[in-house]
């Protein structure tokens, strides 16, 4: 067990979803907080540390886009991977202003998970 | 010779006379017996012509004397008679001593021979031997007697027979006097009524030369007062001369005819010979002749317009009217001028209404809609070029045939024709806009989509209808095509949504498995710390769960998962532009490079071989590389040959290429497209199918064989992925051909 665990917030308005990313990444030695919705993600983040954030694009109270950018000013080191259902999702301008790109979307479903743990680690080893 | 005639007739006398005269003989002539004898006496004779018949002594005793008297007897005694002519009385004259005994009538040369013959013989005779004896006694007395009984006799029967006869005639002419008189009488009847009616006659014609002669003082009251001047000449040689004039005519001349009276034309006109060769003319013709001229009357100096009449009368006379045409003629000239210049203004009128007749017809024939106007008999009354071309018809073959009848189809025919009685009916707000497909000469149906009118008379009455249609066949296709392809769209979003919704819950699913499958593992320290804690082994937990084929059924579930997922991957892999890359690619390369792969293509469900099929490539030349993603484009291909050959084989070979199956591949440019066409000869795709064979899971496959999203993916491929279009062309038992365009450049449209 890491002595720093990635710290992961996973958001994303269906449960099954936050159960089993959360499987996943604990599986990997990760630390993960998750949120149902937007506001309480942003709650977690005003408490907690978080290294990267896997934000659904559609949550119940915000769209994932409004989400991102109100995290980045809670935390403005958070990283992010957007996941979503949706297959014309493309990254508006305000979030490519913060550093997000196409790399950083991830499609449900997820099939290749090593891949993801790979991805996360990457992410969240890019300190500035 | 001197000869002496006895005969009581005068004229007998002359008549002997003048035929002896002609012989120069001297004739002495008696008319009886004794006076004869007076002359015998007296003078010497050489001949003696007696008649037998006389008065007093008759012939027959004047010889018998004669020739008893020997003075006498030698002179030769010629009997010449009518009467006594029989033989006997012949017998007789001879026996008393005549000479010759002659009977009338004589022939004067006759007579004169015989005399000459007698005194010839006389002489030659002599005195001595002279005649012979007359013969005396009872039996010549007797016969003289007898025959003059006889001649008596004769005489007497003659003389019953003439008083008979002149009773007889005595009686008719009593009867003829009397019929004359009744002639007579009838006559004068007659001749009182011929009398009466030849009075009559002559009163009548008395009463006749009273009216001619009243009727020709008319005539001659008429002539001096015929308002046209009238000019009377007489022919005279080779000129006429004038005879006669009418106070008409001399008023002209203010009261001066007088001089011309009497005077030739060539003294007149001496420098108008024309004139008197009319006067000829019109009398040679024996007609009338008529002549205009300007004309200087010569006693006032005016110069006026003069018409002539030339009339023959006969025998001899010309007799000429004037007419004073002057203010006639210019009259004349003025309706000239007035009617020239209302035919140039008629002239200009009829230009601009013919002007603006070809105008309107031109704007009816460059209208770019139909117009047609029909009689309330269902006949056409007009259409315009737009609607003869619509209808294949010329103007000619359309008007007068009944709309209906001819130019729409029978299944609506009783509809429209009702609508149409609607509409003349007055009833224009229901059918002001209707909408009817109309039959167009090579059997075409075009629908056609009409804005109504009716045409009214003054007082408000129908009388036609005035009908713009256009030609919407074209419209109602894009439109079903747009609808098509928006029910497509739709669909396809629809799917996309879906797929998306779907989505989710396989990512639960896939990820709940997966975690499955991680926390089961036997690698994973935390599993082995866990299920110590739990009294038992990681190894026990996955022996137990493979002897349950627990791990069997999860592993089954996760493939089950992860073909979902395929499906679902596969439907929406090609809306996500952002991980497409275009490349300029030749078509027909790609299009090669996919047969390859189609024939090598293994599939266990196949129930055909690819490569049996004909393949004919028609590609353009030189036709430029297209900006594509070509692993779709070749899905794409792939998947249309695919569906080609099941076509051709699940079905009769069509006839096309002599019933081999048979792919045909074409590419050629359109303008800034490259148009691939795939057709094969299979049984074609019938009309309520090819519609819907875009739509996302239609699919005319049984179930389980394929998926239905073959040909939506690759329809969106090409229109969403690459701006193109996708279409589809078939008859049902002559084949499919599906045609793709894909724009040479992308971003370009």
């Amino acid at each position: 067990m890491n002595d720093n665990p990635i710290r992961v917030l996973v958001v994303d308005d269906e449960e099954v979803v936050l159960d089993t990313m959360t499987a996943f990444i604990e599986d990997w030695g990760f630390r993960v907080f998750t949120a149902l919705d937007g506001d309480t993600g942003l709650g977690i983040l005003k408490k907690e540390q978080v290294d990267i954030a896997i934000v659904d694009i559609r949550l119940s109270d915000y769209d994932g886009n409004t989400f991102i950018q109100k995290a980045h000013r809670i935390q403005p080191g958070l990283k992010f991977l957007i996941h979503t259902g949706s297959t014309s999702y493309s990254i508006p301008p305000e979030l490519t202003a913060l550093g997000i790109d196409e790399q950083d979307i991830l499609r449900k479903p997820i099939r290749d998970f090593s891949a993801l743990q790979e991805v996360i680690r990457r992410k969240a080893g890019e300190r500035e | 010779m001197k000869i002496l005639i006895v005969d009581d007739q005068k004229v007998n006398r002359d008549l002997l006379e003048a035929y002896l005269a002609e012989f120069n003989h001297q004739v002495v002539s008696v008319a009886n017996g004794k006076e004869a004898l007076d002359q015998l006496r007296g003078q010497r004779f050489d001949i003696i012509i007696s008649d037998i018949l006389m008065p007093g002594m008759d012939g027959f005793q004047l010889c018998r004397s004669v020739k008893k008297d020997i003075n006498l007897k030698v002179i030769p005694f010629v009997f010449c008679t009518a009467t006594y002519g029989e033989r006997e009385d012949e017998e007789l004259a001879l026996r008393l001593g005549a000479d010759k005994f002659l009977r009338k009538p004589i022939d004067p040369d006759e007579l004169n021979e015989i005399i000459d013959r007698l005194a010839r013989e006389n002489e030659e005779r002599g005195i001595e031997l002279s005649v012979k004896e007359p013969e005396n006694g009872k039996e010549v007395f007797k016969l003289y007697n007898e025959r003059l009984i006889h001649k008596l006799e004769e005489k007497v029967v003659e003389l019953e027979k003439e008083v008979a006869e002149r009773q007889r005639v005595e009686d008719e002419l009593k009867k003829y006097r009397e019929k004359l008189s009744e002639m007579v009488e009838e006559s004068t009847v007659e001749f009182k009524q011929i009398n009466h009616r030849l009075e009559h006659e002559i009163a009548e014609r008395r009463e006749t030369e009273r009216a001619l002669r009243e009727s020709e003082e008319k005539m001659r009251a008429q002539y001096k007062g015929i308002p046209i001047p009238t000019y009377t000449w007489q022919k005279n040689g080779d000129d006429f001369k004038l005879i006669n004039y009418n106070d008409a005519a001399d008023s002209i001349v203010n009261g001066n005819m007088q001089t011309f009276l009497g005077k030739s034309i060539a003294e007149i006109y001496p420098d108008r010979p024309e004139i008197v060769n009319e006067f000829n003319e019109c009398f040679a013709q024996k007609g009338i002749i008529q002549v205009e001229r300007p004309y200087h009357y010569i006693s006032t100096g005016d110069l006026r317009h003069i018409i002539s009449t030339y009339a023959f009368v006969p025998p001899n006379l010309v007799v000429v009217h004037t007419q004073d045409i002057t203010e006639r003629k210019q009259a004349a000239e003025v309706l000239k001028r007035a009617h020239d210049q209302l035919e140039t203004e008629v002239a200009e009128r009829t230009r601009q209404l013919t002007e603006e007749k070809e105008k309107a017809q031109q704007y009816l024939d460059i209208a770019g809609v139909m117009i047609v106007v029909l009689n309330p008999d269902q006949t056409a009354a007009l259409i315009n070029k737009k609607g003869c071309e619509i209808l294949g018809y010329t103007y000619k073959e359309i008007i007068g045939k009944n709309w209906f009848d001819n130019y729409v189809p029978e299944n609506i025919r009783g509809a429209v024709k009702e609508a149409f009685n609607q509409l003349m009916a007055g009833d224009m707000e229901h059918l002001e806009y209707y909408e009817n497909p109309v039959l167009t000469r090579d059997g075409n149906v075009k629908l056609i989509a009409w804005h109504n009118a009716l045409i009214k008379d003054k007082k408000g009455k129908i009388l036609r209808t005035l009908s713009s249609g256009s030609d919407i066949t074209e419209r109602k296709k894009a439109e079903e095509i747009i609808i098509q392809a928006e029910k497509m769209s739709s669909m396809g979003s629809l799917a996309a949504g879906m797929a998306h919704e779907i989505n989710n819950p396989l990512a639960g699913i896939l990820q709940s498995i997966h975690v499955i499958q991680g926390r089961i593992s036997i690698d994973s320290p935390t599993n082995r710390k866990i299920a110590r804690e739990c009294g038992t082994t990681i190894e026990a937990v996955n022996a137990y769960l493979d002897r349950r084929n627990i791990s069997k059924f999860i592993e089954g579930s996760r493939e089950a998962g992860e073909r979902a997922a395929a499906i679902v991957e596969n439907m929406l892999s090609f809306s996500r532009k952002s991980e497409s890359t275009f490349t300029l690619s030749d078509i027909g390369q790609l299009l090669d490079k996919t047969v390859a792969l189609a024939e090598n293509e293994y599939d266990l469900k196949k129930k055909f071989d690819f490569r049996q099929i004909t393949i004919k490539r028609e590609y353009a030349r030189g036709l430029p590389n297209v900006a594509c993603e070509t692993t779709k484009i070749q899905q794409v291909f792939l998947n249309l040959l695919k569906n080609a050959a099941q076509a051709i084989y699940q079905a009769e070979p069509g006839p096309k290429t002599g019933n081999k199956p048979c792919i045909i591949l074409r590419t050629m440019q359109k303008e800034n497209m490259v148009c691939i066409e795939i057709e094969d000869n299979g049984p074609g795709i019938k009309d309520n199918i090819r519609r819907r064979i875009f739509e996302p899971f239609f699919t005319t496959k049984s179930v389980g064989t394929g998926t239905g999203l073959g040909l939506a993916v690759s329809y969106f491929i090409v229109t969403e992925n690459h701006g193109g279009s996708m279409d589809v062309r078939s008859t049902p038992g002559r084949g499919t051909t599906f045609i793709i365009r894909l724009p040479l450049e992308q971003g370009k449209k």
